[in-house]
């Protein structure tokens, strides 16, 4: 049996055109009635009130400024400042963020960042909160990629697109490789040790053994 | 390409419907959640590219998102040159006219995406009648062609300068002659995948010993095998 090479990933790009399906709040400085679209119904537009449309709808009428784009509640720094915290206080536990947080935070940056001040909201602050809450959260990941030690299945709840995206290659190869080896053992009637194991949950009981010692 | 009448359009030509009356009742069911949105087309297009992206084999052809996909391109299309000459609508056109080109970039990539794995797999494909039956009558074509191809240039350009029991394109030797053909390249279908799951899944069993539990919400980097039949009917996405 040989294998063909199709690579199975998806590319930066491709998970920004996805990103840009998420809605976000817009304040539309223009009147339009309803938009019927493929995607859905957006709309009717009254200049002033808040209308919710998808990103790319978002960025598209801001270039044009015809819009102020309003921040989502979860990038407003109190929130911000909560999941940094529990970030770093839990080493084993991922807080729940929007699945494209990257990127919608990037997108708001390039499309909107001027719209942040008129709510009220720092920009710079937000800016290196994101960036802070990604790297704690990276760091995190390299440290699990550590209890990888056999074929299993692995729980991700609450990881995002972009940090599935950036383990991928890494991490689905080394578990296709331990799988191989695992079969290969239980064919040749090697006694083998096959793991599940929930990442977070089993390494939280983990820590906080550690922590009573 | 022609789209393919659909009958929930006709004649509606130009004019602004409702996003559900285009069949939305067909996928209701995969969506499962009260209050969530109701799956469109565009969503559900996205997904089976994206599916067809990270899945290590060939899914079947979603010939009815396909289908309404085209209807609706070529609708939209219609109206936005429709709007043409008109420029107090300029900025509705503008905006119809991005989402196509949005539409239409997933559709291309899922159509060009599961051509490459037919490059890849052909002769795995047209060998084996159930996963030939997941290939569109046009991709099945095209496999048809690409392996008569493939035979004709290994032929002239390598194959028939071998001695005569190393001379197939599907076999390493001829020389034990009931063997099966073991040169063609086929998908693993035990590789890992990130999975997320969209509906209560309750226990699986991934090896001997051990289940696990797939509830709605879940995320998991799992063996390809032990999901592929959720991936087909909605119930699970790769991402």
């Amino acid at each position: 049996m040989r294998e063909g090479g199709v690579a199975s990933s998806l590319t930066n790009e491709e998970l920004q055109y996805c990103a840009e399906n998420e809605t976000i709040t817009i304040i539309p400085n223009f009147s339009t009635a309803s938009l019927h679209l493929v995607n859905g119904e957006y709309g009717p537009f009254r200049a002033q009130n808040e209308a919710t449309v998808p990103f790319w709808l978002a960025s598209l009428l801001r270039k044009r400024n015809l819009c102020r784009v309003k921040p989502p509640e979860w990038m407003k720094s109190e929130a911000l400042i909560a999941v940094l915290a529990e970030e770093k206080r839990s080493p084993n536990e991922w807080q729940e963020l929007p699945h494209h947080y990257i990127e919608v935070a990037k997108l708001m940056f390039t499309a909107a960042e001027e719209d942040f001040a008129e709510f009220d909201m720092d920009v710079h602050e937000i800016r290196r909160l994101i960036d802070d809450i990604r790297l704690v959260r990276f760091d995190k990941i390299e440290k699990q990629f550590k209890q990888v030690t056999s074929a299993m299945t692995i729980r991700l709840t609450n990881f995002c697109a972009m940090e599935l995206n950036l383990m991928r290659n890494f991490l689905l190869s080394s578990l296709d490789e331990y799988y191989k080896f695992s079969t290969a053992e239980e064919s040749g009637d090697v006694q083998q040790q096959r793991q599940t194991q929930e990442m977070d949950e089993d390494e939280s009981q983990d820590f906080q053994v550690r922590q009573l010692r | 390409m022609e789209p393919s009448p659909s009958p929930l359009d006709g004649g509606a030509e130009g004019v602004d419907l409702p996003p559900d009356s285009l069949g939305a009742e067909d996928f209701a069911p995969f969506n499962g959640g009260a209050g969530d949105n109701v799956a469109n087309d565009a969503q559900l297009m996205r997904q089976a590219w994206i599916n067809e992206c990270l899945a290590p084999e060939i899914l079947m052809y979603k010939e009815d998102i396909v289908d309404r996909t085209r209807t609706e391109i070529a609708r939209q299309e219609k109206i936005v040159e429709d709007y043409e000459q008109d420029h107090a609508n300029a900025l509705t056109r503008m905006i119809r006219l991005a989402e196509v080109n949005r539409i239409k970039f997933s559709l291309r990539s899922y159509l060009r995406k599961r051509l490459s794995k037919i490059e890849a797999y052909a002769i795995h494909f047209f060998a084996n009648d159930e996963l030939s039956s997941r290939l569109s009558p046009q991709e099945h074509e095209f496999a048809k062609e690409y392996i008569q191809n493939m035979n004709d240039l290994f032929q002239e350009s390598i194959l028939k300068k071998m001695p005569r029991d190393y001379d197939s394109l599907l076999h390493q030797s001829q020389a034990m002659e009931s063997e099966v053909p073991d040169m063609i390249p086929e998908p693993h279908l035990d590789k890992h995948v990130f999975v997320k799951v969209t509906d209560d899944l309750g226990d699986i069993r991934i090896d001997r010993e051990n289940t696990i539990r797939l509830a709605q919400g879940d995320i998991f980097a799992i063996r390809y095998n032990l999901i592929k039949e959720f991936v087909d009917t909605g119930r699970v996405e790769l991402i």
